[in-house]
């Protein structure tokens, strides 16, 4: 099968225009904190002091009232903040330049696929490409629906770096793929598993910036100082990142399900089993239980909040390890992916 | 339980009939904690963690199943660690029983917590919502409004607009209660249930069903039975007589490769040309036989897994006697050269038995010196072959594996290593004979399974999926609505509202928008705004004490005897 | 529904899920260690045959099936049946010459071919996956002297598949004069236990 060179180079091209303006987009963020006025993030954002009795008071997250008439009738009717657009001039402009990004991003894919006749997920190299895409676009539709702009700065950073890699050590040039890749449930099994991987991604850069906060606070109300309190003034209070964390797994945990199960059907096809319990398949399973024990912990009194928190980076290393990890480590049915 | 064990468990310790000694449970009692025990959260958690540890070492040591000649490879380079793993079943991690105690206890919690709550849902389908409150104000969400209807009016015309948008309604004195979300439980339940039923079918088919491998030269047929099997694992319950008589014919096979570019000698497909009969004596039909693509016969599904080569070779024995006519599959060894290794025995050579081991290249070039395969189709093929005669050990009865050579009672030959083209040939020294290379076929592999858990763990697992997002989806939420007429002659309505189990949120917006529907329909006015309190992310404040069975998690809160 | 006393209900739950649990754990045992949830192997490479430890059944009267009318060519290419034998008591030996239990029981095969054949025993082979030329070979090595069906296509082994099939090779079938299988031996026999069986076949009313 010809490989269009032409739609390969401008992919390249591409894909390192991404990385360099998410890099922009990162430092316009963090000129955001930087420069902008304490803002109060339209009724999201609690003001620091009442965030810290609600914590004193009620342990891990218990009701707050914010006092009617701090907030505009209209608001509490609609039942949503006033508007649900960045404002200042460096989180415009970051926001702006991360829909660039992203939008660059997929053109990227996209024309790997042109060139490749073919769904662009065949190795690791366009693997991590995709779900780091992903992971931008969740963050998008989080600041849009859920006025997360403060996750800007932190998503990004690891999102820039990790592509970075990519494009350095694990590049692959574009090329076809082997016969037992060559069906359509590549594009049902490994975009399932992209999915879910950009949520996990977004759901363990809030709950590692909700571990943070929560410690931050809890040493404030001690009267002990913190160092990140200063960073922590941009962002809502813990209740509010833990919540967000959370319904980043929500929607990502049925997705992996659906995932694992279709990776299952498509080795039944190849293979002539759908368990095998090869690596690959072994560590997805690990990472679905440790993120079925996160929410089964956010089910469970004494570990809610915290111990919760860090299961669920325990679920994203299982993660990074089985998407990763197994392809460098170990060697199995699922190597000929190839890195 | 005796009556006595029964009131030691209940009576606080001491007042026992003031004998001063603490009060003892009994073996029923002893039991029912262990029962509770199982059956809670924290074990669920536990018993998630020890899974998920327990699968680790499956994955990152070699495992029997999978790749035993792996396993050998670890004994040999960590020979002092390698039984003790084994002592230990680390080698066949999934087969073990430990592992199989996790999962069976994992399943026992899941079952002992989901089974009494499903035929709790089942019996309470009708069930209504609990009473309302008498303080509406400390629930999470609250609205106070007046309106000039009578207090019954108002709490009829509420009770109207709450059974609109589908809520399921109690009324009382004074109050109106309504709750929505049942499905959530239906979801909660569903998934765990369809994640039993996905064990049971996974055992079903260990038990009935089998996997079975068969390697196949073009030109050749074979039928279903055990005796033309190479591997045969069947379950428990499966004998020889309940393998599905099918037979197939491999017509011929075709490999094609990348030809050029960076990825030369990557493969591009496989094509197998079968025709295959579902019974002796039934139709023949064909069918192209390609990675992806598995036959499915008589519920049997066939898959293509491997293909070779295999040199068709000629040996001529001492006495003149042609004693092998006929093509012997190599295997290879490096897949994107197809070198391939390969042994023929020739027991019954006379005056001595022969034997022989030998490398097929198929596409021979000279690299330095060296013959090597520079392309995996068969451009340039070449045969080399090694000479042993003697004693192959075969007429002991000891099984032997076809493609290894017992070099023990064998003397190598004599004879200088020279690659054979089709056509040439190799004479043996002392007069043993001659060995003739002829040409090549090719051959595949396939795994033929036959699994009747395969369909109902399918149908399990997407049962599984939708009931995961149903419960995800649902929010379980409760409203209430008292009415009370106040000193001015108008009657002051209080809406109270909470979401169970709702930590992501969301509810605050669905009971400000109802507060204000209700006031729109009555005419009144807001005496203060609507007040929504961040919902508490555990729901430990639970307002309705009349609740009728709080969720599982409440139980952890509030006492082993939440039911 | 009425409503049962709390401890009742929650001892009801607890029975019925243990029980649920019990039926799933046994299959899940049973399923684990005799079938595949642990094990598989989707590989090229590996043993060439099935051998199975030693087995003898013998059938009593009432319990016997009937053969299934088994025609071929021999090794030699001439036509040949079972039904050809009827008549006597047949021994029908499932057999290749890259097989070594095969190869162990050869002789005393051949040599109760001989002895017996005076009791109107008759002995004929089904060759398994074997071609003509060593399986030629074999006969002349061990002086075998019955003739034997070439079955490639192993249809004649799939015949037997309703009634007693062959399970590993070598297999024996004794059939007896009626024309029903008598007796059933997996692995290779020696002469004495051969011997002592098909005697047992013979003594017994058809």
């Amino acid at each position: 099968m010809p490989i269009n060179t032409a739609a390969a180079d401008t992919s390249n091209g591409l894909l390192l225009s991404t990385v360099i303006i998410y890099a922009i987009a990162m430092l316009c963020y963090a000129f955001d904190f930087a420069f902008a006025k304490h803002r109060v993030l339209a009724g999201l954002n609690e003001p620091a002091e009442v965030a810290v009795s609600e914590l004193v008071g009620a342990g891990a997250g218990g009701p707050t009232t914010i006092v009617a008439g701090k907030r505009p009738p209209a608001d509490v009717t609609a039942g949503k903040p006033a508007s649900r657009w960045p404002t200042g001039f460096w989180l415009r402009l970051a926001f702006l330049l991360t829909c660039v990004g992203v939008a660059v991003h997929v053109t990227a894919i996209f024309t790997r696929g042109i060139a490749e006749d073919r769904v662009p997920w065949g190795n690791m190299y366009e693997f991590i490409a995709a779900f780091t895409c992903m992971a931008v676009l969740v963050l998008v539709a989080a600041s849009i629906w859920y006025r997360a702009y403060y996750m800007g700065v932190f998503v990004l950073v690891p999102i820039v770096f990790g592509l970075g890699i990519d494009l350095t050590v694990l590049y692959t040039p574009a090329g076809s793929l082997v016969p037992a890749l060559q069906s359509y449930w590549i594009a049902i099994h490994v975009t399932a598993m992209i999915v879910a991987i950009g949520l996990f991604i977004f759901g363990v850069v809030v709950t590692t910036l909700y571990l943070i906060a929560d410690r931050s606070h809890r040493r404030i109300a001690a009267g002990k100082p913190s160092s990140v309190a200063g960073i922590l003034r941009h962002l809502p209070g813990p209740v509010v990142l833990d919540r967000l964390s959370y319904r980043s797994i929500l929607f990502g945990f049925p997705v992996w399900t659906f995932g694992v199960m279709a990776g299952a059907i498509w080795a039944d096809h190849a293979w002539g089993r759908y368990w095998g319990w090869d690596p690959k398949e072994t560590w997805s399973f690990i990472t679905w239980v440790v993120y079925a024990m996160f929410l089964h912990a956010r089910a469970t009194a004494g570990w809610r909040g915290r111990r919760a928190g860090w299961i669920q980076i325990a679920g994203f290393v299982c993660l990074m390890f089985n998407v990763i990890g197994v392809n460098l480590f170990i060697t199995g049915l699922h190597s000929y992916a190839g890195m | 339980m005796t009556a006595a064990e029964e009131d030691s468990t209940t009576r606080p310790a001491g007042v026992a009939a003031g004998q001063g000694r603490i009060a003892r449970l009994g073996v029923g009692g002893w039991l029912r904690w262990s029962w509770r025990q199982l059956t809670s959260m924290r074990t669920a958690l536990i018993l998630l963690f020890l899974l998920a540890l327990a699968s680790v070492p499956g994955s990152v040591l070699p495992q029997e199943g999978i790749d035993p000649a792996a396993v050998t490879q670890y004994y040999q380079s960590h020979p002092a660690l390698a039984p003790v793993l084994n002592r230990l079943s680390l080698f066949s991690v999934f087969a073990a029983p430990w592992f199989a105690a996790i999962y069976i206890l994992l399943f026992a919690s899941l079952a002992g917590c989901v089974l009494p709550r499903t035929i709790k849902l089942v019996g309470s389908a009708r069930q209504r919502p609990p009473r309302a409150p008498r303080n509406l104000a400390r629930l999470p969400a609250t609205a106070s409004y007046t309106t000039g209807l009578t207090p019954g009016s108002a709490l009829e015309s509420a009770a109207a607009l709450l059974g609109r948008r589908r809520f399921r309604l109690h009324a009382g004195e004074g109050w109106v209660s309504a709750e929505k979300g049942y499905l959530r439980e239906v979801g909660n339940l569903l998934f765990h249930l369809a994640l039993l039923a996905l064990l049971f079918s996974v055992g079903l088919g260990g038990i009935f069903g089998y996997k079975a491998n068969r390697l196949l030269i073009v030109g050749q047929g074979f039928a279903n039975t055990p005796t033309a099997l190479d591997v045969f694992r069947p379950g428990r319950l499966v004998g020889p007589g309940d393998l599905q008589p099918f037979s197939i014919n491999l017509q011929n096979f075709r490999a094609q490769y990348v030809t050029s570019g960076p990825e030369a000698d990557q493969p591009l497909t496989y094509n197998a040309g079968l025709s295959y009969q579902a019974q002796p004596g039934a139709r023949a039909r064909h069918y192209t036989l390609r990675v992806n693509h598995p036959l499915v016969v008589d519920g049997v599904s066939v898959y293509l897994i491997g293909h070779g080569y295999a040199p068709v070779v000629r040996v001529t024995d001492g006495t003149g006697t042609v004693r092998w006519d006929g093509p012997v599959p190599f295997i290879p060894v490096d897949q994107s050269t197809m070198t391939s290794e390969g042994v023929i025995k020739v027991p019954d050579a006379k005056p001595s038995q022969l034997g022989f081991a030998g490398v097929f290249l198929p596409s021979a070039v000279d690299v330095g010196g060296t013959l090597q395969s520079a392309f995996p189709s068969a451009l340039n093929p070449r045969l080399s072959l090694i000479g042993f005669s003697g004693n192959l050990g075969m007429n002991s009865g000891q099984a032997q594996s076809v493609y290894q050579l017992d070099t023990q009672g064998l003397r190598q030959l004599p004879i200088a290593a020279r690659p054979l083209a089709a056509g040439q040939s190799l004479r043996l020294p002392n007069g043993l004979g001659t060995v003739t290379y002829l040409g090549y076929q090719q051959w595949i592999s396939m795994a033929i399974t036959y699994d009747p858990g395969q369909l109902p763990a399918l149908v399990a697992g997407f049962a599984a999926l939708a009931g995961l997002i149903l419960s995800f989806l649902v929010r379980r939420r409760r409203v209430f609505v008292r009415a009370v007429a106040a000193a001015d002659g108008r009657t002051e309505v209080t809406v109270g509202g909470l979401a169970r189990s709702d930590a992501a949120g969301g509810f605050e917006s669905e009971f400000a928008e109802l507060a204000q529907l209700l006031r729109a329909e009555q005419h009144g006015t807001f005496g203060t705004e609507p007040q929504t309190s961040g919902e508490p992310e555990n729901g430990a404040r639970e307002a309705d004490t009349a609740a009728a069975g709080p969720d599982r998690h409440e139980v952890a809160l509030t006492g082993p005897d939440g039911e | 529904m009425s409503r049962l006393p709390a401890r009742t209900r929650s001892a009801l739950g607890a029975a019925a899920a243990t029980s649920v649990v019990a039926v799933l754990a046994a299959t899940a045992v049973a399923g684990c260690t005799g079938g595949d949830i642990g094990a598989n192997t989707p590989g090229s490479s590996g043993q060439s045959f099935v051998s199975h430890s030693y087995e003898s059944t013998f059938y009593q009267v009432g319990d016997r099936a009937m053969a299934p009318a088994v025609t071929g060519s021999t090794i030699s290419g001439q036509k040949l049946s079972l039904a050809s034998y009827r008549g006597d008591t047949i021994v029908l030996n499932f057999w290749g010459s890259w097989c070594a239990p095969c190869r162990a029981e050869a002789p005393a095969l051949g040599q109760l071919a001989r002895t017996m054949a005076s009791k109107d025993v008759r002995f004929m082979g089904v060759d398994i996956r074997d071609q003509a030329d060593s399986a030629a070979a074999f006969m002349q090595t061990f002086n075998v002297r019955y003739p034997s069906l070439n079955d490639p296509g192993d249809e004649i082994a799939l015949e037997f598949h309703s009634t007693v099939p062959p399970a590993a090779i070598p297999t024996t079938l004794i059939i007896d004069r009626s024309g029903r299988i008598a007796a059933r031996i997996f692995g290779a026999s020696s002469y004495s236990e051969l011997h002592a069986l098909i005697s047992k076949v013979i003594g017994q009313p058809a």
